[in-house]
């Protein structure tokens, strides 16, 4: 039953990620500001992202990493959210 | 997902009558104002109470400022959306839902965050809660050179909206009157509350497209609302405040806050404030608690004392001043150390860094498997593991969460500092006083370091399912509101007592019993009796007056059912180089490990008659005692290097409290992880210490 949704997922995913252009969020440099085009994850995740205010038309700034490199700081929305690069890798963006 | 099947349960409290006060319930994102305002509108005075079923434990109380409306109001854990991510979320919007549900609603939202904010509150309406939106942050915004205007968003929310400084008492005043007559309006009115087919049914509806139109849509509504004030009130050049409308993200709040940002996440000024941070933390929790330790010590052991002199001499007073006194007592002593802990991370959590600190161990964590967010449980659980295990409830990831719970009892938590603190002085030589400090830190580091195995090993056997990821809002670092502050810690303790505690106080009562039952006759004991107890504890034989009434306690304990007990289990202490009376103190520390200095205390007759032990606290009459006692048969000295180093082996690893247990399995979901857990951590240490009390014994380590 997992291993059916999951390959369901990722289906989905491959579908979702042939529509959705632009470079990953993680590949701004410090002070860059962008555009979320949109995510590209299972559907929990990207709801889950979603709902934070991670939708598409969204200006997004990477501010700083961290002392270990590992989650990055962007400004969202009027706010700063910590999120690791495998997120980040997840949110596609216009620069 | 977690079974909530208990949600169903029948309130435990508040009282019967609680049905006709209607509840106000503040909702809103994490670091929305929600308590700053909960505080405003009941005077600072309310309860933590269980909400229904849930463990979590709500702030409940009494509205002050709603006029001659009797209300109670509740504040609620900061959650996003009402489709939740993490399993604290998930309890407060089952509470919305649930047995009681408010009247109304006050959405507290920041308004320099507004459509993030809004998200929640339009998603509140939708499912139908009568709502008044509290506006908090204003001052911030127009800091920023924007400003907001609450009556057009009022007419396009068509719900009441008020600006509000959560700081400002005539504010709350003015919000408190105008919740009383909306909740007089709902109650008279005939209008349905919303029920948990509602919330399932919005659940099911909520899918990524409509997210993204709601989001559209609240970026209307903010375009329509917030405008750029005309002049620039904090000296901004136009094409800087003109950027500063395009991206809400470089105006000046959010330009301070991120170079203080700069500093503390900075790779290694942002190092080394966590290391001062954590530094400062637990020097305190030893340095500035003990004063207060002693205190309590001393003033129970006086109490005991008092009592025992003002009572006749008999069971009673025994049982006042041993089995109660002596239980609250040993509760009590470590209340300074949970105090100060939880002090200093409230501090730090309203000042926003605790945040910062969790962004920052987020790699390191990673690594063993665990999470950013398993910071604050990992923490909490140098305190108690209990809060500890709650606080993990706001790790998303189910594995890592469990996997979290299931390190927290190698966090050496407040309970086992009476026993360490005992067991090292008895191990420090007197003119070499911080060699104790010296052990005491690495005994604190040993439990992380183990943590960090376990949890490794656990996460390469079974790999985390599912979305293991870090998302964590960093809130404005403010200066922290100390009396918010010192609400949260009396009512962390308070939890602590209840839960803790009264486990606690009810095993030391049990434990009385168990060492004073079935009776024994005093006028039986012979003198002969008396001088071969003596000689085999050997003690000095005591003052005349005294000799009979404390062998005679002596005589009643070995004649005990707690001795039986211990004797039957004494093959299994032996190899660890305990008797059967340290076996005794070691089943009792299973209900709580301090109770471990108490029944020692019973167990090896600390009596307040000895002769020299007058002006001695009980613990250097204790240590004194554990230096001289020795095995029946044997006659060999019991408390020796190798085996109180086994002790605390033991105390280190083992799995001894009770009242953990149930929490490991309540938040968990069954019995599994706490099965595993006591098999592990109480079989290894049990394991471990006997290796190394043997293996110091070979080696010639008396």
């Amino acid at each position: 039953m997992v291993k059916i949704a999951k390959r369901q997922s990722e289906l989905r995913m491959e579908v979702e990620s042939s529509d959705i252009a632009g470079v990953s969020l993680d590949s701004l440099y410090p002070g860059q500001t962008a555009v979320i085009v949109g995510i590209v994850a299972e559907t929990r995740a990207k709801m889950h992202l979603m709902e934070l205010g991670f939708v598409a038309g969204s200006p997004i700034t990477f501010l700083m990493s961290t002392p270990f490199g590992d989650p990055h700081i962007y400004a969202l929305r009027g706010t700063n959210i910590a999120l690791r690069k495998g997120e980040a890798r997840c949110i596609r963006v216009r620069i | 997902m977690h079974s909530r099947a208990d949600l169903n349960r029948p309130a435990p409290t508040p009282p019967s009558d609680a049905k006709k006060v209607p509840l106000i319930a503040l909702v809103g994102s994490a670091n929305s104002g929600k308590t700053t305002l909960f505080n405003r509108l009941t005077g600072s005075h309310y309860n933590t109470v269980n909400y229904p079923g849930a463990t979590v434990e709500f702030a409940i109380g009494t509205g002050r400022v709603f006029g001659d409306l009797d209300c109670r109001v509740m504040d609620t854990p900061g959650i996003t959306s009402l489709a939740p991510a993490s399993l604290d979320e998930k309890v407060t919007v089952d509470a919305l839902f649930g047995a009681q549900r408010p009247a109304l609603i006050i959405a507290v939202v920041d308004a320099t965050q507004l459509s993030r904010h809004m998200y929640l509150v339009r998603q509140l309406q939708d499912v139908g809660f009568p709502l008044i939106v509290a506006l908090t942050m204003t001052d911030l915004l127009r800091s920023g050179g924007r400003e907001i205007s609450s009556r057009k968003l009022s007419e396009m929310l068509e719900c009441p909206v008020m600006e509000l400084d959560p700081r400002r008492k005539d504010k709350a005043a003015e919000l408190g009157a105008m919740a009383a007559a909306r909740v007089r309006e709902q109650i008279s009115g005939s209008k349905k509350f919303p029920g948990s087919e509602d919330l399932a049914a919005f659940q099911r509806d909520l899918t990524p497209d409509r997210v993204q139109e709601s989001f559209t849509a609240l970026d209307e509504l903010e375009r329509l609302v917030i405008s750029s004030v005309a002049h620039s009130a904090s000296g901004h050049p136009a094409s800087a405040s003109a950027r500063a409308d395009a991206n809400p993200a470089l105006t000046g709040a959010a330009a301070t806050r991120r170079s203080l940002d700069r500093v503390l996440l900075h790779p290694v000024y942002g190092l080394a404030v966590f290391l001062a941070a954590m530094f400062l933390i637990f020097t305190s929790i030893f340095w500035m608690a003990t004063p207060f330790m002693d205190g309590i010590d001393a003033g129970f052991g006086w109490l005991i004392a008092a009592v025992k002199h003002l009572l006749p001499a008999s069971w009673i007073s025994d049982l006042i001043a041993d089995g109660i006194l002596g239980g609250i007592g040993s509760v009590m002593v470590f209340l300074p150390q949970i105090l100060i802990l939880f002090f200093a991370m409230g501090y730090l959590e309203d000042s926003g860094y605790l945040a910062r600190g969790a962004a920052l161990v987020d790699k390191p964590l990673s690594k063993i498997g665990l999470n950013g967010k398993s910071f604050v449980p990992l923490l909490s659980g140098y305190a108690c593991a209990i809060p500890a295990m709650m606080a993990a409830r706001t790790i998303p990831n189910r594995f890592e969460r469990n996997l979290t719970i299931f390190i927290i009892p190698l966090m050496s938590c407040s309970a086992r500092l009476p026993v360490y603190t005992l067991l090292l002085a008895f191990l420090t030589p007197h003119d070499k006083p911080w060699l104790g400090g010296l052990m005491l830190t690495g005994l604190y580091l040993m439990g992380l370091v183990m943590g960090a195995v376990v949890s490794t090993v656990i996460s390469r056997i079974r790999r985390a399912h599912g979305f293991s990821g870090f998302i964590l809002e960093l809130p404005a670092l403010r200066k922290p509101v100390f009396k918010i502050v010192i609400h949260s810690t009396y009512h962390k303790a308070v939890q602590y007592l209840r839960k803790a505690g009264m486990t606690i106080v009810f095993i030391s009562l049990a434990l009385w019993v168990l060492t004073h039952t079935p009776p024994v006759e005093p006028p039986k004991v012979s003198s002969g009796m008396s001088a071969e107890v003596s000689a085999a504890a050997g003690t000095a034989a005591p003052a005349a007056g005294t000799a009979v009434s404390a062998s005679s306690e002596y005589v009643a304990v070995t004649h005990s059912y707690a001795a039986q007990l211990g004797r039957i289990i004494e093959p299994v202490m032996r190899p660890m180089g305990l008797d059967w009376r340290g076996g005794v103190a070691m089943i009792c520390a299973f209900a709580a490990r301090e109770v471990f200095v108490s029944a020692m205390v019973l167990m090896y007759r600390i009596d307040d008659g000895s002769a020299d032990g007058k002006n001695q606290g009980l613990a250097n009459r204790l240590l004194a005692r554990m230096s001289e006692v020795r095995f029946e048969d044997s006659g060999k000295k019991i408390f020796t290097v190798s085996s109180v180093l086994g002790v605390i082996l033991f105390f280190m690893i083992a799995l001894q409290c009770l009242a953990t247990v149930a929490v490991s399995r309540q938040e968990s979901g069954g019995w599994k992880l706490p099965a595993l857990q006591l098999a592990l951590y109480t079989g290894g240490a049990y394991v471990l210490s006997v290796a190394l009390v043997q293996g110091l014994r070979a080696l010639g380590v008396a």
